[in-house]
């Protein structure tokens, strides 16, 4: 039990800064906590610390500030921040994305009364997760074709996402053992009802085609579901870094996210605190001393709650983080714990950008 | 202690997490955030000085000189300081007992918790299969919608047909269980179904009783006060009036009312029918159509049955009065 007892964890990121095999991070949290300017700051100093290594920073949330956080503009098409070479960053809408596929199979099949396209259409609203996981895979598609001309790899050693702030982007990893027993069902279906199928589909040879391409489709997303499944679960490819600020809505919003997380065995062990004050009571302001109070307040219980997580606490600074100079100072305090009392003029030297 | 390499540190603190949460459980950690277990966690916001007054409070009684250091600390824990973990919040929270990792396995709550949801998506499925035979005609890409009432869909015969296949074989399953009970519940039944098979046969038979003597008596009143002791005799309106054939037919008709009425509200006692054991031998070769036809004459054979023998109870009776007259 003491050897256990013994490990302590640093409140910082350098465990995942350093880890190495890390193929995904995730950078998560809800109600406007400071993802981005996280999801930013870990980009940047894993791209500083790695400097042979690539890395990719994906924005899918419909609301993008990737250009903004960089003073830049992205697009969906990867491109190297200026003067960080070994980062690239990407902006993309899943649902558009979505659109796009949908449409696609549109133009390729335009007979009005398919039964098959209404049914595939109709399996998008009925099965929970089915969106999600194809908007990701239409992802994975794109950060594949930066690939060129081995667009089956994909060329960047990690990628880190801004997760929409919804909290339901990776709810698709439960899907696999749902479409595992949907398909179950399926077979089950053919078997007994087949020629009712064939004629729900359109009669005979034709039928049993569609029947089958219907399987098919169904069989190839559980596939790649199943395949992103494996590294997602696994913690040394992927982790999920949750964002939070230190009030009372953040926390449960927090430990909520977690345990979700948790249940589809994604790896959580980094908490990043943001908008932290740290107000002494020498400082003038009543409304900061009164802020820190209740700040400290639930830092004290995510101390608790958290004693087997890094917890980084940052500083709530003077001025909006924008610019990668801004953000390069800013994201040190991930990797060097942040000191109020010798790290503090950063509060209002930022760059005006 | 032997060193352990990152990936065990992080395996371990891993299993730590997953352990904590399926000991605690999710719902005690979130309870503990809300303030349901304890004052001290409490979401209420308070006043500057009261604030102040319970910062003043902590530092007088915990020793200050320490908490000024921790605060002070540059390299070591955190600036906040471990004031939090001096207090005596989580009074019944406790790491786990057994901290041996390789025993407990990982997430082993958290693996009950996904059991338990795979489960109810395995009793999902069906329903999720219904609702997308159900809206497979409507272009629909909303989520979640569970409202099918008015579905175009439900009123194809085919899809009916389809649905209610898969909901009557899913009847067929539950009638298989449920006749799976114990041997008990079977001899109970057994012992309800003879009970209401003998009621039913005691009824019958003092209902023919009863009709019996009530024909007969027609029979003897219409012999001594008409006159009537051969059956043409009936017909013979030159003659003789007759008001027996009304008063015969007329009870023959309040018998079968009576007694179709006790048939309907007795329909599962009626299981002796010939006709009904025929049908189940053969009703594959019977057209639906006649199948009915005959399903309801063997509802009410029995009443045509009890017509022809008061019948012949009446022809009888004229047979031995004209040939004795």
């Amino acid at each position: 039990m003491s050897e256990f007892e013994d490990l302590q964890l640093e409140p910082n990121l350098k465990s995942i800064i350093g880890h190495d095999s890390l193929k995904w991070i995730f950078v998560g949290g809800k109600g406007g906590v400071g993802k981005t300017t996280t999801s930013c700051s870990v980009s940047i100093q894993l791209a500083l610390n790695n400097p042979n290594r690539k890395y990719l920073l994906i924005s899918t949330d419909p609301a993008h500030n990737l250009s903004d956080a960089f003073c830049q503009k992205f697009g969906k098409d990867a491109r190297a921040v200026e003067g960080l070479s070994n980062l690239s960053c990407m902006e993309i809408d899943p649902n558009a994305a979505l659109e796009d596929l949908q449409n696609q199979q549109f133009l390729t099949n335009s007979d009005p009364n398919d039964p098959l396209k209404s049914i595939m259409g109709d399996m998008t609203a009925s099965i929970p997760g089915i969106d999600e996981a194809l908007s990701f895979m239409e992802v994975l598609k794109h950060i594949k074709s930066q690939s060129g001309e081995n667009s089956n790899e994909i060329k960047y050693d990690t990628i880190i996402f801004d997760t929409a702030p919804t909290g339901h982007t990776l709810r698709f990893l439960q899907l696999p053992s749902t479409l595992e027993k949907l398909l179950a069902k399926f077979n089950e279906l053919s078997g007994r009802f087949g020629p009712l199928l064939g004629n729900l589909m359109g009669g005979g040879a034709n039928g049993n085609a569609q029947r089958q391409d219907m399987f098919a489709k169904l069989t190839e997303i559980q596939q790649n579901v199943t395949e992103v499944n494996k590294q997602f679960q696994d913690p040394e490819l992927t982790t999920f870094i949750c964002v939070c600020i230190s009030e009372f809505l953040s926390l449960y919003e927090t430990e909520r996210l977690i345990q979700e997380l948790m249940s589809y065995n994604m790896d959580v062990n980094s908490i990043v605190i943001n908008q932290l004050l740290f107000a002494d009571d020498e400082d003038e302001c009543k409304r900061c001393r009164a802020r820190w109070l209740m700040q400290k307040k639930y830092l004290t219980q995510m101390d608790d709650l958290y004693e087997d997580y890094h917890l980084v606490k940052m500083p709530l600074l003077g001025m909006e983080i924008r610019g990668l100079n801004n953000l390069t100072k800013f994201s040190k305090f991930l990797v060097n714990e942040y000191n109020p009392k010798k790290d503090n003029e950063i509060i209002f030297s930022l760059e005006e950008q | 202690m032997s060193e352990l390499s990152e990936a065990e540190k992080r395996k371990i603190l891993r299993e730590r997490r997953a352990a904590k949460l399926a000991k605690g459980g999710g719902t005690d950690r979130l309870n503990k955030i809300t303030g349901i277990n304890g004052p001290a966690f409490s979401n209420k916001t308070t006043s500057f000085e009261e604030n102040e007054n319970q910062r003043v409070e902590e530092i007088d009684s915990k020793d200050d000189n320490q908490n000024k250091d921790k605060v002070a600390e540059i390299n070591t824990g955190s600036v906040v300081g471990n004031v939090g973990k001096d207090a005596n919040y989580l009074e019944n929270e406790d790491d786990p007992e057994n901290s041996d990792i390789t025993e407990l396995g990982m997430g082993a709550g958290l693996h009950q918790q996904q059991q338990q949801q795979q489960q109810q998506q395995q009793l999902d499925i069906d329903k999720l299969l219904q609702e997308m035979f159900m809206n497979s005609s409507a272009a629909n890409h909303q989520h979640h919608h569970q409202d099918n009432d008015g579905d175009p869909l439900l009123n194809d015969p085919l899809f009916s047909k389809f649905l209610s296949t898969l909901k009557g074989d899913e009847n067929e399953q539950q009638q298989q269980q449920q006749e799976q009970l114990s041997a008990e519940e079977i001899k109970k039944r057994q012992a309800l179904q003879q009970k209401l098979l003998l009621n039913f046969k005691k009824f019958k038979y003092r209902f023919l009783i009863v009709r019996f003597l009530i024909i007969v008596s027609l029979l003897f009143y219409s012999f001594f006060n008409e006159n009537l002791y051969e059956s043409s005799l009936i017909f013979n309106y030159s003659n003789q009036k007759s008001n027996f054939y009304i008063y015969f037919l007329t009870l023959e008709l309040g018998f079968a009312i009576f007694y179709m009425i006790f048939i309907d509200n007795n329909e599962k006692n009626n299981i002796d029918s010939i006709i009904v054991k025929t049908l189940n031998l053969i009703g594959g070769f019977i057209p639906q159509k006649y199948k009915k036809l005959l399903l309801l004459l063997a509802k009410y054979q029995e009443m045509i049955n009890f017509f022809l023998n008061d019948l012949s109870i009446v022809i009888l009776f004229f047979g031995i009065s004209s040939v004795l007259i």
